[in-house]
């Protein structure tokens, strides 16, 4: 929207766009099935309530929870253990279980997550928004030991951080705390140089550009698989670093994503800035 | 006999480190002031971290380079980090010891009221 479009249209728009959101809201909310429509045994397995897998597999193999003419599937499936560099077409390649649980299995909950941390970052940044003004204390310039120390630091920060997140299907880590770990790099920069700004273009960009990479993912899976966010590359030879699939693109983008937020917000809580009203 | 040797000298190594871990502890709950017991708290363990460190990469099989690397990257950021908590918190106003006699800093012609830079 322009400047010069009057309010009135500007506050009719907002009316719109809450009222759609008002209605979208209550059609889910009546649309939800209610608590007596539903039947927990269809929703929860019935296995679960043994809480005891020895029992349970028991259970499983004599067929009791099955219907009449089905076999356990145990039966079926032979035991093969998994050897580290040598198993291969596993369900899912990750050597990692935490990261293949976080980004495979409940990949949409994640990308919940980076949403709420998105959330959090904008909302950090639209409080602490007003005119850049200059001090009105100077600053003490920092130390030349500083200065060199965390242009060094921040070169093997920076490097840790990529590791962490590219080797997050391996060891771990992953795209949070990799992501953490270069804006630690970036708070070190802010620390060693007085009047260090990051480029704030190339920061946004980075940070939305990551985040439609991981949706973008998502919808290959969608169209491929038939699912959003399913695995929709090869799983390959677990301990390997290409492999897993999708996990570490995915965590490269949560990364890049992390690294760039944190390090907005802490550009915005450093800088000194004037409120200003329009 | 390599791996006998090298089990000893990592936990010799790994007996030195927390020596000087414990010294280090020590050293900040017994020493007056802050610039001793930073001295205390970073010397004394960055000694005590990378020898653990480099003790546990001969222990362990196939850890050695991560704990090099470990301790390389101490070594480099720990005087660092020291250097600019001391330097800030004289600056800030934080008075030495008394025991501190030749108080070297004061003598230079330095601004601490935070409004200029060093003359």
């Amino acid at each position: 929207m322009k400047n010069d479009t009057p309010k009135v249209f500007k506050s009719i728009f907002a009316l719109f766009v809450v009222a759609i959101f008002m209605i979208g809201l209550f059609y889910a909310f009546v649309s939800m099935p209610k608590g007596w429509g539903v039947n927990v045994n269809n929703r929860v397995s019935r296995l679960y309530i043994l809480k005891n897998v020895r029992t349970a597999t028991r259970l499983l193999d004599s067929g009791k929870f099955f219907a009449k003419g089905m076999k356990p599937l145990r039966a079926e499936v032979p035991y093969k253990p998994i050897k580290f560099k040598k198993t291969a077409n596993l369900e899912d390649g990750a050597a990692n279980v935490v990261t293949s649980i976080v980004v495979d299995y409940r990949g949409f909950d994640t990308l919940g997550e980076v949403t709420v941390l998105f959330l959090a970052a904008s909302g950090v940044m639209m409080l602490l928004f007003g005119k850049r003004v200059k001090p009105k204390r100077k600053k003490t310039e920092p130390s030349l030991i500083m200065y060199v120390g965390t242009r060094i630091a921040f070169a093997v920060i920076f490097l840790f951080g990529i590791y962490i997140f590219v080797h997050g299907h391996l060891t771990p880590g992953g795209g949070f705390p990799g992501g953490a770990v270069i804006a630690s790099g970036i708070l070190g920069l802010f620390l060693g140089r007085n009047g260090y700004t990051p480029n704030h273009a190339g920061l946004k960009v980075f940070e939305s550009l990551s985040g439609i990479a991981f949706v973008i993912i998502g919808l290959i899976g969608l169209f491929s698989v038939k699912s959003f966010l399913a695995n929709f590359l090869p799983t390959g030879i677990i301990g390997n670093l290409y492999s897993a699939g999708f996990i570490s693109l995915i965590y490269i983008a949560i990364g890049m994503k992390v690294g760039s937020e944190l390090a907005a917000v802490v550009d915005s809580m450093i800088g000194d800035t004037k409120e200003e009203w329009s | 006999m390599l791996n006998v040797v090298l089990g000893w000298l990592g936990t010799v190594l790994i007996s030195i480190g927390v020596f000087f871990l414990f010294l280090g502890a020590l050293g900040i709950f017994r020493l007056p002031d802050l610039f001793n017991r930073l001295q205390a708290g970073t010397k004394a363990t960055t000694l005590g971290v990378v020898s653990t460190s480099i003790g546990v990469g001969l222990l362990v099989k196939g850890w050695l380079p991560f704990s090099v690397a470990l301790a390389v990257f101490l070594l480099m950021t720990n005087p660092i980090s020291s250097h600019a908590v001391a330097r800030a918190s004289y600056r800030a106003g934080v008075k030495p010891y008394h025991g501190t006699s030749p108080d070297e800093c004061a003598k230079r012609n330095l601004d601490f009221s935070g409004e200029g830079e060093e003359k």
